[in-house]
């Protein structure tokens, strides 16, 4: 007993030893090459943290989100860099696992901050983590860059931006072509699942239906989580007799739930809350089954920044995905900001990004968000409307970001 | 010998008094709070262990307290000491209420059903959405102000959860070395001779039971303010395999064993974070190779070398017979 | 009530009962040998699934040959990890705290099994392709007959184990050591090789389960935690160890799932099997058929 009790002490000072020698350890400096003799442009490493789920529940988003910043990263590098001042700078990721857990994501954000010392981290999905880091982001005055779509914005946004589509938004573009389109819908129910971003989702859509449109909710229906039988479910939404159908989940439960309620015999228009890609969703549902089928559409063809990065997604893990063009945005406009304020220090930066104006990679862009959440943080660019035919996804419109801007008010 | 088995807690203390003094980096207060949290969560279970109580809701009253605190401190505008309070007698209570029939079970039936538990937790909580959130969780939870210190900043607070934590430890490590202590370990032993000498089994069970929940939820009130955000998930029946990792790892026979478990998985996860997609499966092998060669964890390291060590001469012996 | 929404419910509470069962049958069956509580018995359903689509997509097999395989394939990794990581440990004496190590090991595999699939498969949601097409009217509902099939398949399976389990000597031998090791092992039952069995149709059960359901859902890493606290509610609401129990329980949270959905919604009907598990605990504390 003495021995065990001395022996787990020792243990016990060790592992505080080393704990704090672990923390006296410095982070590797940037590496700063000085001016060549040649030249006075100088080089430098522009170093970014990221926040994926490589691990837990949201894996299957998690890693093509990091691959489709990898290969960005590699494209900006191969071309040389990008230029801020008289500096080039390359670009180095900082990538870390945060698990889609809000305790893992802190101590991510903690570790980019405070020993890999960065100043702008691209966070990812995880509403959760997207929360928990929010305050410390705000208090260390550290450029927040969320990927979460289907969360709210965290209550004090000051530092936190969003740099991809929101679920507000695209709701409102693909919902209003709806609603031009098809003049005779009187009845919507709506489906996801049992989680925070299924309630977030319906929420949203509930809020547009409400606020855009005549239609009336009849029912929602929230499945448990994990679970891939959707026909009592979807037999219970049909009992109304609805004219639309809205429908979130992941690619495959969004497809599989198609599926079944097709097989139930729905044959009218489903409204799809995320982007995703062709293939699963013909492979899951079948193309006969395919048909009326509206999503926001990440095209990749829509401009030749978009195709090059999507083209080298899939010649290097072999498979598209809808996160390439989506997170598409994230470094252009990191960098644009830099190059309007002409330093990468952080608040001018920050400055650049709240008087300045952007592009994006898609076409235009502008920050809005003034109206829905009280700051203007979120980036908008044009909207395009996938449709599902003859086994293809194929844009049937578009929405002008000007349009949908003067759509939310915010214009 | 016994001084300096008084002195050695006390110089361990004095070294976590100090450590702020090598760092005051954020990122690493960060873990070591949560080394200390999730080592208190650890000790509990061990104390269950010993019991008999093989106690997979772990994560559910961790919820309980962190849930508390959380509804108490930003909903409702109680103080933060006080929550520290209700948060951990509201987890004993609902300790004493379930575990009054559940601990009846036997074996396996309990652990499936301590284990069924945390979902039940997570599922009122998310169907009491008005008071908890719901799935979006609670944001905003800060430690308060205490003498014009904020305890909220990382020192202070580190300071704050030291306190707390290597208190709940002491308290933990009186019991178990208690003549009550001694009791829960014969009942762990041989719950059918406890009884037959007369032992109240039942009445220790729940006893012990409550004590651990009552710990293992202001554990859980120091996680709501250490991440600052709750939500449902964090408590799930995983969290408690977790503690379970961290106790069987670390070893249950010492009190110390958990500890030892905790400050090492945890320590290794976040030293493989630059593995990225690899990391858990070198932490899975590292657990099995770990636990293979130590069945009894780490705390029964030193015991395994003496025991090869004895066994050398022995070796020596064979091979030379093999050699003749 | 529309009888053919009726008909509808019944159909896919009896399909979900017997997938359930099946899993339950394989976590419990491995409890009842060798007293290793299976907490990676969800990831090994998963495996199972992955194991199926590989083998249609790369080893272009046909559906239901692939589905058998992957039992097989899946049985055979059961056998060796309980060769490689579960025998080193298995403890000397039940019920203390050597038997521990065992839980530790399972929840390893947690960490370790999906993120190989990860590596290996991607992340990407999968399907196979249908079994067989076309539907038949039973009652006023369009079922389809791949549903028919996989229930009649699960069936057999079941039938099966049961026929092993009462008629073959290594199937007796099982009941035996799960009833009374000891006196099992003095009446010259060989424990190791009913172990490595016990095992083999544990994982294969699982495995099969997950491939069974894969052509008409879809697969992905993340199936596993869902079906493991499934399958402790079956364990528990039938009682471990009983084969008889374990369809019960099976069907019972089949028909709570399908029908609580229908009239419930959301998660309730999840909390409904719980309060319903904690009930039956408090009346029966050894399951419906659990025995001593």
């Amino acid at each position: 007993m003495k021995r065990a009790f001395f022996v787990a002490i020792s243990v016990m000072v060790l592992i505080g030893l080393l704990l704090a020698s672990v923390s006296c350890g410095s982070s590797e400096p940037t590496a700063t090459a000085g001016p060549t003799a040649t030249s006075v442009q100088k080089t430098d490493t522009f170093r970014i943290g990221l926040l994926a789920c490589l691990s837990g529940a949201a894996v299957g988003w998690g890693i093509p989100w990091a691959q489709s910043f990898e290969v960005q990263r590699d494209l900006i590098n191969d071309a040389g860099g990008f230029t801020v001042g008289d500096t080039t700078y390359t670009i180095e990721l900082l990538i870390e696992d945060d698990a889609y857990s809000a305790e893992i994501g802190v101590a991510a954000v903690n570790k980019l901050i405070f020993q890999d010392k960065v100043d702008y981290i691209i966070i990812g999905f995880a509403g959760s983590v997207l929360h928990a880091v929010a305050p410390i982001l705000n208090k260390n005055e550290i450029l927040g860059f969320t990927g979460s779509s289907a969360a709210s914005m965290p209550e004090d946004s000051t530092w936190i931006y969003k740099t991809s589509e929101h679920n507000d938004y695209r709701y409102v573009a693909v919902g209003g072509y709806i609603n031009d389109n098809y003049p005779d819908i009187k009845t919507a129910v709506a489906m996801d699942y049992d989680i925070d971003a299924g309630h977030y989702a319906i929420k949203v859509f509930t809020d547009f239906v409400n606020e855009n449109t005549d239609w009336e909710i009849a029912e929602t229906a929230y499945c448990s989580e994990g679970t891939k039988e959707y026909y009592t479910y979807l037999n219970k939404l049909l009992q109304h007799d609805p004219d639309l159908l809205f429908l979130g989940g992941t690619p495959g439960a969004f497809s599989l739930a198609v599926k079944q309620v097709r097989e139930l015999g729905y044959t009218g228009p489903i409204f799809g809350a995320n982007g995703l890609d062709t293939s699963i969703l013909i492979d899951i549902v079948g193309v006969e089954d395919a048909y009326e089928i509206y999503v926001p559409y990440y095209d990749p063809n829509v401009s030749p920044e978009v195709k090059e990065l999507c083209d080298e997604y899939i010649a290097r893990y072999g498979e598209y995905s809808v996160l390439t063009p989506f997170m598409s945005d994230y470094i252009p406009v990191i960098i644009q900001a830099a190059q309007q304020a002409g330093t990468l220090e952080k608040h001018a930066v920050k400055n650049a990004l709240d008087t300045g104006t952007f592009t994006s990679t898609m076409g235009e862009g502008m920050w809005v968000g003034q109206n829905t959440i009280g700051i203007n943080h979120v980036f908008l660019r044009d909207h395009i409307i996938g449709c599902f035919q003859d086994g293809d996804q194929v844009a049937v419109g578009t929405v002008a970001m000007k349009d949908l801007a003067r759509m939310l008010g915010e214009l | 010998m016994t001084r300096a088995k008084s002195l050695a807690p006390l110089a361990i203390l004095g070294l976590l008094f100090l450590i702020p003094a090598f760092t005051q980096n954020p990122y690493y207060l960060y873990l070591i709070c949560n080394f200390f949290i999730w080592a208190v969560v650890a000790v509990s279970l061990v104390v269950n262990i010993r019991t008999g109580i093989f106690n997979f809701a772990s994560a559910a009253f961790m919820g309980i307290g962190a849930y508390t605190t959380a509804i108490l401190v930003v909903k409702v505008g109680v103080s933060f000491w006080l929550t520290l309070l209700i948060g951990p007698l509201v987890g004993a209570v609902v300790a004493v209420l379930i575990g009054i029939p559940m601990l009846r079970l036997k074996g396996m039936y309990f652990v499936l059903v301590t284990a069924l538990f945390c979902q039940i937790f997570i599922l009122t909580i998310v169907s009491l959405s008005e008071q908890t959130g719901g799935w979006f969780g609670i944001a905003g939870i800060y430690a308060p102000t205490l003498f014009g210190i904020d305890l909220s900043e990382k020192v202070p607070f580190y300071y704050l959860v030291l306190v707390f934590m290597s208190l709940s430890f002491i308290i933990l490590y009186r019991i178990w070395n208690s003549y009550l202590g001694k009791i829960y370990a014969h009942m762990g032993e041989n719950e059918a001779l406890a009884q037959s000498v007369g032992v109240p089994v039942t009445l220790y069970k729940v006893q012990s039971f409550a004590v651990a929940s009552f710990f293992t939820s202001l554990a859980g009130c120091f996680l709501a303010a250490s991440t600052s955000y709750i939500e449902p998930g964090m408590f799930s029946f995983f969290a408690s395999i977790k503690v379970w990792l961290h106790a069987v790892l670390g070893g249950v026979t010492s009190v110390f064993g958990p500890i030892l478990g905790t400050g090492v998985a945890l320590g290794l996860t976040e030293w493989l974070r630059g593995f990225l997609l690899i990391s858990p499966i070198i932490l899975g092998v590292f657990v099995i190779i770990v636990i293979i060669f130590l069945p009894r964890g780490f705390i029964s390291l030193p015991e395994k070398i003496l025991y090869l060590i004895e066994r050398i001469p022995r070796l020596k012996e064979f091979i030379s017979r093999r050699k003749s | 009530m529309d009888q053919a929404y009726f008909v509808q419910l019944l159909i896919n509470a009896v399909m979900l009962g017997l997938i359930y069962t099946l899993t339950a049958l394989g976590f419990t069956l491995i409890f009842g040998i060798s007293r290793v509580v299976n907490f990676a018995h969800g990831e090994i359903y998963m495996v199972g699934a992955f194991v199926a689509y590989s083998l249609v997509s790369y080893g272009h097999l046909p559906v239901v040959l692939a589905l058998l395989l992957a039992a097989v394939v899946v049985g055979v990794l059961g056998v060796v990890l309980e060769f490689l990581i579960f025998r080193p440990i298995r403890p000397k004496q039940v019920g203390t705290i050597d038997e521990l190590p065992n839980v530790i090991v399972s929840v390893a595999l947690i960490y370790i099994i999906p993120t190989a699939v990860v590596l290996i498969a991607g992340t990407r949601e999968r399907t196979l392709p249908h079994l067989i097409t076309g539907s038949v009217t039973l009652g006023g509902a369009i079922i389809s007959n791949e549903r028919l099939l996989i229930m009649a398949v699960a069936l057999a399976i079941f039938v099966g184990l049961l026929l092993f389990i009462w008629r073959h000597r290594d199937g007796r031998a099982m009941v035996a050591i799960s009833q009374d090791t000891e006196a099992a092992l003095l009446q010259g039952v060989s424990h190791q090789r009913i172990i490595s069995l016990s095992f083999g149709l544990g994982f294969g059960l699982a495995a099969i389960a997950g491939a069974l359901l894969a052509p008409i859902y879809f697969i992905d890493v993340n199936m596993g935690p869902p079906v493991l606290l499934k399958t402790v509610i079956v364990v528990i609401l039938g009682g471990i160890g009983s084969i008889p129990g374990t369809l019960l329980g099976g069907l019972l949270v089949g028909f709570i799932d399908v029908f609580g959905q229908a009239y419930l919604g959301g998660s309730l009907p999840t909390l409904v099997a719980f309060a319903l598990v904690i009930l039956i605990m408090l009346i029966r504390p050894r399951g419906l058929l659990g025995h001593d």
